[in-house]
C-alpha cells in the first residue's frame, strides 16, 4: 500500500476512535457527573461541619468570657460594699492607700483564679 | 471508639512545653462528643491528664523513634501526626469525622494547613491528590490522617528516613491506596514552616530517590529550585526517537525587534538548543505556506524532515493528526512554530519524565516574550473554563512549588505536549470537532479518563510567542463542545479549592 494510503487509513481509523471516545462520554457523562458531584458534596459537607465546629468554639470562648466577666462584676460588688461610707471615710492618707491595695490585690487574685479554674476545666474535666 | 476514630501522634520527646501547647489547643476546639485520642510520647509529664490523652514515656529523642511508638499505641482506624507546638484548628476534627465517615473506604485525607507569617505566604491552600506534586514536596503534610492498618504494612519511620519522616512514611502509604482525598480546611497551625534546611531537604531528596527504587524506576534525583522541592530524572535507557509535530502556515513575527520566520525559529531551536539528538522534524504546510518556507527549514535540519502537507480549510486538529500520521518516533511532540528553547535540555526533561509508566502526556513550561509566565498548566475557572494556572506573572511565581515543580494537571497546553504516539493513535488523537480552541484540552482528558496522568515539567522551559499566528478568542460552541462532555472532570479537577471557589 502506497504511505500516502497507509496515512490516510491510519487517519480514518484515528477519526473513528476519537468519534467512540466521545459516544463514550455522551453515554456515560451523566453518571459520571453524578460521581465527582457527591464527592464534592461530601466535601462541601465537611466543610460544613468545620465551620459549625468553628462556631461551637466561638461560642464557648465568648460563654467563658461571659462567666469571667459576671464573677469580676460580683466581686467588684462585693469589694465596693467593703469600701467605707462617705462620711466615714478618713482622711488620712493611709487609710486609703490600704484600701486602694486590698481592691487591686482582690482584683488581680480573681484573676488568675479565673484564668486556673478555666485551664482546668479544658484539660481536666472534659471527657 | 467508633469506625471513624482518629489517633493525632504528637512526637514530643523532651519538648513538653511544645507537647502541652498542642494539648491546650486541642481542649479547647474539643468537642465534648469528640471520638478522637492524642498520643503524645515522650519526657515523663504530670502535668496534663485526660482520658483522651495518652502519654508515652520514654526516654527517647529520635524523632522516628517516637512516631514509630506514637502510631503503636495509637487506636484509631486513622493516624495523623502533629509536632510539639502544632495547634488544631477549630472544626477540623468534626469536619475529618465527617468527610471519614462518609466515605469510609478512604486511606489518606489530608488538610490545608497553615503557619505564622507576615503575609499569605503561610497559608497553604492545597490542591486535591496530585501524586507528582507529593515527589517533589510534601504537600499532604499536616493534618494528613493514613489508615493504621496500611501504616504498619509499610512500616514507615525507620531510622532512614530521619529528617524527613512524615514524607517518607507519606510516600510509601500512597504506593498502596489511590484511595486519597483532600479536604480544603485548614486543619492545622503549624508552630513553623516545614523545614527546608540542608539536613531536611537532603533527607526529603533521599525519601524520594528510595520512593523510585520501591516502584522500580531507575532514577536520579536533585534539588529544586523550590527550596525543600526534588526533581526527579528518571533514566531513559535507550532515548527513542521523537517526532515532532509541528504545523505551519508560514507566519512572521516580530520578536526581540527583529522580523522572524517562525518555521525557521523552530527548526534553529531545535537543530541549535535541543542537547536531545534523537528527533526528527514533521512539518505540516498548510496551503498558504510557501515552498521557500519548507527549502528554509530543511536548509537548517536537513534529512531530519518529513513533510505531511495539510491541504483544505486551516484545522489545527486534522494538521497535527497528519503529522502524527507520517511521524516514525516511538514518542510524538505536539510543538507550535512559535516557539523557541530557552535550556537546552529540555527535550531530555521531557522524555525523562514520560518514562514513568503512569504519565501519559507531558506539558513543559512557556514563557511569554516579556518572562511573564504562559503555561505552566490548565486548571478549570470559576466560569469552567480551561485557563492557564499563573497566566501573565512574572516566570518563577510560585505557589508552595506549583509553577517549579512537576506536577499533574487535567491538561496542559498543546504547544508543547509530548505522549507515545501509540497512546495518541488509541486515544483517537485531537479531535477535529474542535479545529482551533480546547482540541488539546479533550486530547488530555482523554488520557486522564484511560487512566493516565498528565504532568507539566517546569523544568523544561521554552518560549511561546503565543498569538503570533492567530488571534486567540473563544466560540461558544467550543465551550459548550468542552462541558458537554467534560463537565463531569471539570468537577473533580484537583486544582479547584472549594474553599476559595464556588
Amino acid at each position: 500500500m502506497p504511505s500516502d494510503d497507509r496515512r490516510a487509513a491510519w487517519l480514518t481509523g484515528l477519526r473513528a476512535k476519537d468519534a467512540a471516545v466521545h459516544r463514550t462520554l455522551t453515554n456515560e457523562s451523566a453518571a459520571l457527573e453524578a460521581r465527582a458531584l457527591s464527592g464534592r458534596l461530601a466535601s462541601l459537607q465537611a466543610e460544613l461541619l468545620a465551620m459549625r465546629g468553628a462556631l461551637r468554639v466561638r461560642d464557648e470562648i465568648i460563654h467563658d468570657l461571659g462567666l469571667a466577666i459576671a464573677e469580676r462584676d460580683m466581686r467588684i460588688d462585693v469589694l465596693g460594699r467593703q469600701l467605707p461610707k462617705e462620711g466615714e471615710v478618713s482622711s488620712h492618707d493611709d487609710h486609703q492607700n490600704r484600701v486602694l491595695s486590698r481592691v487591686g490585690n482582690a482584683a488581680r487574685s480573681t484573676m488568675m483564679r479565673g484564668r486556673q479554674m478555666l485551664a482546668r476545666a479544658r484539660l481536666h474535666v472534659l471527657p | 471508639m467508633t469506625q471513624s476514630a482518629i489517633s493525632l501522634v504528637v512526637p514530643a520527646g523532651l519538648d513538653i512545653d511544645g507537647a502541652e501547647r498542642t494539648i491546650e489547643a486541642a481542649a479547647k476546639v474539643r468537642d465534648h462528643r469528640a471520638d478522637w485520642e492524642f498520643v503524645v510520647v515522650g519526657a515523663a509529664t504530670e502535668s496534663v491528664h485526660s482520658s483522651w490523652i495518652h502519654w508515652v514515656e520514654t526516654s527517647a529523642t529520635a524523632r522516628s523513634q517516637l512516631l514509630r511508638m506514637g502510631t503503636t499505641r495509637a487506636q484509631g482506624t486513622w493516624v495523623g501526626v502533629l509536632d510539639p507546638g502544632d495547634q488544631l484548628e477549630a472544626g477540623a476534627m468534626e469536619a475529618l469525622h465527617a468527610r471519614l465517615d462518609a466515605d469510609a473506604t478512604l486511606d489518606v485525607l489530608f488538610t490545608d494547613e497553615q503557619w505564622a507569617s507576615p503575609d499569605s505566604g503561610g497559608i497553604f491552600t492545597k490542591p486535591g491528590w496530585v501524586p507528582e506534586y507529593e515527589r517533589g514536596l510534601d504537600y499532604l503534610g499536616r493534618l494528613c490522617l493514613m489508615r493504621a492498618s496500611l501504616i504498619a504494612a509499610v512500616g514507615p519511620y525507620a531510622p532512614e528516613s530521619a529528617g524527613a519522616e512524615e514524607w517518607d512514611a507519606h510516600l510509601r502509604v500512597v504506593e498502596h491506596t489511590d484511595r486519597i482525598a483532600h479536604l480544603p480546611i485548614i486543619g492545622v497551625t503549624r508552630h513553623g514552616p516545614p523545614s527546608s534546611d540542608d539536613d531536611a531537604w537532603e533527607a526529603g531528596r533521599r525519601a524520594v530517590e528510595r520512593h523510585f527504587a520501591r516502584s522500580g524506576q531507575t532514577v536520579h534525583t536533585e534539588r529544586a529550585a523550590y527550596p525543600g522541592g526534588v526533581i526527579t530524572w528518571r533514566a531513559i535507557p535507550e532515548p527513542p526517537l521523537v517526532s515532532v509535530i509541528v504545523p505551519t502556515g508560514g507566519g512572521h513575527r516580530v520578536i526581540r525587534g527583529q522580523d522572524v520566520l517562525l518555521a525557521e525559529m523552530c527548526a534553529r531551536s531545535l537543530a541549535e538548543r535541543t542537547d536531545y539528538d534523537r528527533w526528527e522534524l514533521i512539518l505540516v504546510p498548510s496551503d498558504d505556506t510557501s515552498g521557500g518556507v519548507i527549502e528554509t527549514v530543511r536548509a537548517i535540519v536537513g534529512d531530519r524532515l518529513v513533510l505531511a502537507p495539510a491541504p483544505g480549510p486551516f484545522n489545527f486538529s486534522r494538521s497535527v493528526n497528519t503529522g502524527v500520521a507520517a511521524a516514525s518516533g516511538e514518542l510524538v511532540l505536539l510543538l507550535n512554530d512559535d516557539i523557541e528553547a530557552i535550556d537546552s535540555d529540555w527535550l531530555d526533561r521531557m522524555v525523562s519524565v514520560v518514562q514513568d509508566p503512569s504519565i501519559g502526556m507531558v506539558g513543559a513550561r512557556l514563557i511569554h516574550e516579556d518572562g511573564l509566565i504562559q503555561h505552566v498548566g490548565v486548571v478549570y475557572s470559576d466560569t469552567w473554563v480551561p485557563a492557564h494556572i499563573f497566566h501573565y506573572t512574572a516566570d518563577g511565581h510560585t505557589h508552595f512549588g506549583v509553577g517549579l515543580l512537576d506536577t499533574d494537571f487535567t491538561a496542559a497546553t498543546g504547544a508543547c505536549l509530548l505522549m507515545s504516539r501509540a497512546l495518541y493513535a488509541s486515544l483517537g488523537g485531537l479531535t477535529e470537532d474542535l479545529p482551533l480552541n480546547f482540541n488539546d484540552v479533550d486530547l488530555c482528558h482523554k488520557a486522564v479518563m484511560a487512566g493516565l496522568r498528565v504532568v507539566v515539567t517546569p523544568s523544561a522551559r521554552l518560549h511561546h510567542y503565543e498569538s503570533s499566528t492567530r488571534e486567540a478568542g473563544l466560540l461558544p460552541e467550543e465551550v459548550e463542545y468542552l462541558q458537554r462532555h467534560w463537565q463531569w472532570l471539570a468537577w473533580s479537577d484537583p486544582w479547584v479549592n472549594t474553599r476559595s471557589v464556588r
